[in-house]
């Protein structure tokens, strides 16, 4: 197998089916760990949770989203480690396992965000 | 660090600080069992097209296609010319007014504007 | 003092460049129709305007990029095509009824049509973005446009009874003509709080290389500046309430409103009114034709700037070029420039929650505004006024149907 391509503002809003077809949700964010000036995907955000982080949670100052953001949507959210993404049709992202295998929460950056008073 | 949040959207500048465009695009590449990684910056009316619903990108594409100086080839930067990953904007190094990302602007100064007196 | 001067320089701009067709037409139809009734929804959209200028002036000095750049930067590209879309329509309709404001200030003048005016118009208005540099633009025209001042010498020397006009800053339930009267207020709350200002003060903010230093100057501008604007606004009211509503004039056409100065200023009244209506819209014209390049070029990430020559900013040029190319058409078809004024400020009042909706969220975020972010006064002004955007939007069509 060649090298692959994929464009990230593309798969940004695709839906993804976990492997036996059932709808895990909407990719809305994706994560990197930075080496140096190279960036290395880590895991792809999944769920509303996802979007909402992505557009407030530096806004996080204003009581109504703080509100929201740890609120019962803030749950919805799903964490896909990389190698769990099938890529090889980007219209169409499939996970490699079922998606109850999937980790819910922020992950690494809970702590950030508890740290926002 | 977020791709859509931290890099995608943001401002491209040369080192001399000349805006190029934003961060229109952003390709992803991976061997087999390897993680994706960020390849390059993707700029121009053809990458935005595809960010459009369907329809009206098709549009633009065609129109890009038929007027732009780029014929809508999308314009590449390798991510290896990333100097500066900036909250606010992204430093690229490359020479801003000879680079392909500035075509547009070229050719519309060169046949258009440049050619009004008092330009 | 050196400070001094910026902030009077800055309040002096506002107050010239504050009225414009939508102002001056909505708030002579207003005093006209229902007398000092509606100048509460003046004194609403000028205190919303207030804290919009200042929260766009504070945004530019802190993160020393424009409204445009934030706004593409944070929300991205979905988002910010969906405002250059309903700022964009917005805003063409608006430069062409400013246009329609000076070629109709040309007709009062010579007698020639208005539909001859447009096209020159338009071309002076392009000849100056062409040539001038931001300074001149702004601080020259508003420094011509205080000769609408007029109006407000012309209030005061009608001696209205004041505790009346103090009555009318009050809402009250109009007595007759019920679909007339909301009509307009949502016309007046279109024309005051005017979006494509908010784009104009940010990259003014940034071509001026505003920075933290300029808070104060920032506040005190957007405060007092805006405050005499929406005075003189009032003004117009009260002029329109005591010399043409008496006269039952009914303002359909600038026409009609022309000799409303010259029962208190003589034979001096007429040039003043043709003059205010003239530079007030011309003003006007090249701030709605540059805040749409601004838009288009920040969000892009083009590079951007009035004071540098065109070439050196060939797109954005283009952009200016473009709207004043396309601005006079529906002037040259013949449409009625004080019916293009009333379409365009009760569209603009349906584009107001995609333009005022995104600055809860910008003004609050810690990497662009970072320590200079909104406290709990202004998020809950502009909270509020994203409420009242919302219901304009959704009244404001079917207002238009019934109460135009």
């Amino acid at each position: 197998m060649g090298r692959r391509e994929v464009h990230l503002e593309r798969l940004l809003g695709r839906r993804v089916d976990d492997v036996q077809g059932q709808r895990a949700g909407r990719i809305e964010e994706v994560r990197a760990v930075r080496h140096g000036m190279e960036l290395e995907v880590r895991e792809y955000l999944l769920g509303p949770a996802a979007l909402l982080t992505r557009v407030v949670r530096s806004t996080l100052s204003l009581p109504l989203l703080r509100l929201l953001a740890r609120g019962p949507l803030a749950r919805r959210q799903w964490r896909v480690p990389w190698e769990m993404m099938d890529l090889r049709d980007p219209e169409h992202p499939r996970l490699r396992c079922a998606r109850e295998e999937l980790r819910a929460g922020d992950g690494p950056e809970e702590e950030e965000a508890a740290s926002v008073e | 660090m977020e791709l859509a949040r931290d890099v995608l959207d943001k401002l491209l500048v040369d080192g001399e600080h000349r805006p190029l465009g934003r961060v229109d695009g952003l390709v992803l590449s991976w061997a087999a069992d390897e993680p994706p990684r960020v390849i390059a910056i993707e700029l121009g009316a053809a990458t935005l097209a595809q960010r459009l619903p369907r329809w009206l990108g098709r549009m633009i594409d065609a129109l890009a296609r038929r007027f732009s100086p780029r014929h809508g080839e999308p314009y590449r930067l390798d991510w290896e010319r990333v100097r500066r990953l900036g909250r606010r904007e992204i430093e690229i190094d490359i020479d801003g007014p000879r680079s392909g990302a500035l075509d547009t602007e070229r050719w519309l100064r060169d046949h258009v504007i440049a050619r009004i007196p008092g330009a | 003092m050196k400070k001094l001067l910026e902030i009077t320089l800055g309040i002096v701009t506002s107050i010239g460049g504050f009225l414009e067709a939508g102002s001056l037409a909505t708030s002579a139809q207003a005093g006209a129709s229902f007398g000092f009734a509606l100048l509460w929804s003046i004194a609403l959209g000028t205190l919303c305007l207030i804290f919009l200028v200042e929260m766009s002036g504070r945004l530019a000095a802190v993160s020393r990029m424009p409204l445009a750049g934030v706004l593409r930067a944070r929300l991205g590209y979905s988002f910010f095509v969906i405002v250059l879309a309903a700022v964009g329509i917005v805003a063409y309709l608006v430069l062409a009824t400013e246009l329609g404001g000076v070629a109709y200030a040309l007709q009062l003048a010579t007698g020639v049509s208005y539909r001859l005016w447009a096209l020159p118009v338009a071309l002076v208005c392009w000849l100056i973005l062409w040539k001038g540099t931001f300074g001149v633009i702004e601080k020259g025209v508003s420094v011509l446009g205080l000769v609408t001042v007029a109006f407000l010498v012309a209030a005061v020397r009608l001696h209205p009874h004041w505790s009346a006009v103090a009555a009318g800053l009050v809402p009250t339930r109009p007595a007759h003509q019920a679909a007339h009267y909301w009509y307009l207020v949502v016309n007046i709350l279109g024309a005051t709080i005017a979006p494509y200002l908010l784009y104009f003060y940010s990259a003014g903010a940034v071509e001026d290389e505003w920075d933290e230093s300029h808070l104060p100057v920032n506040r005190a501008v957007a405060a007092i500046g805006m405050t005499f604007g929406g005075a003189l606004s009032c003004a117009v009211v009260v002029v329109a309430a005591m010399v043409l509503l008496p006269r039952g004039v009914r303002v359909d056409d600038y026409k009609d409103m022309a000799t409303m100065l010259s029962p208190v200023l003589g034979h001096w009244g007429f040039p003043l009114f043709v003059l205010s209506l003239a530079i007030a819209c011309l003003g006007a014209a090249l701030e709605v034709a540059l805040s749409l390049a601004y838009l288009v070029a920040q969000g892009f990430g083009w590079n951007w700037s009035e004071n540098a020559k065109p070439r050196t900013a060939a797109r954005f040029s283009a952009v200016y070029t473009a709207a004043l190319l396309l601005a006079p058409l529906p002037l040259l078809a013949g449409v009625n420039p004080l019916k293009l004024t009333n379409i365009s400020m009760a569209l603009t009042a349906v584009s107001l929650p995609f333009a005022i909706g995104p600055m809860l969220l910008l003004l609050n975020d810690e990497d662009y505004a970072g320590e200079h972010r909104n406290g709990p006064i202004s998020n809950l002004v502009v909270m509020v006024t994203i409420a009242l955007a919302f219901v304009l939007a959704v009244v404001s069509i079917p207002l238009v149907v019934v109460g135009g």
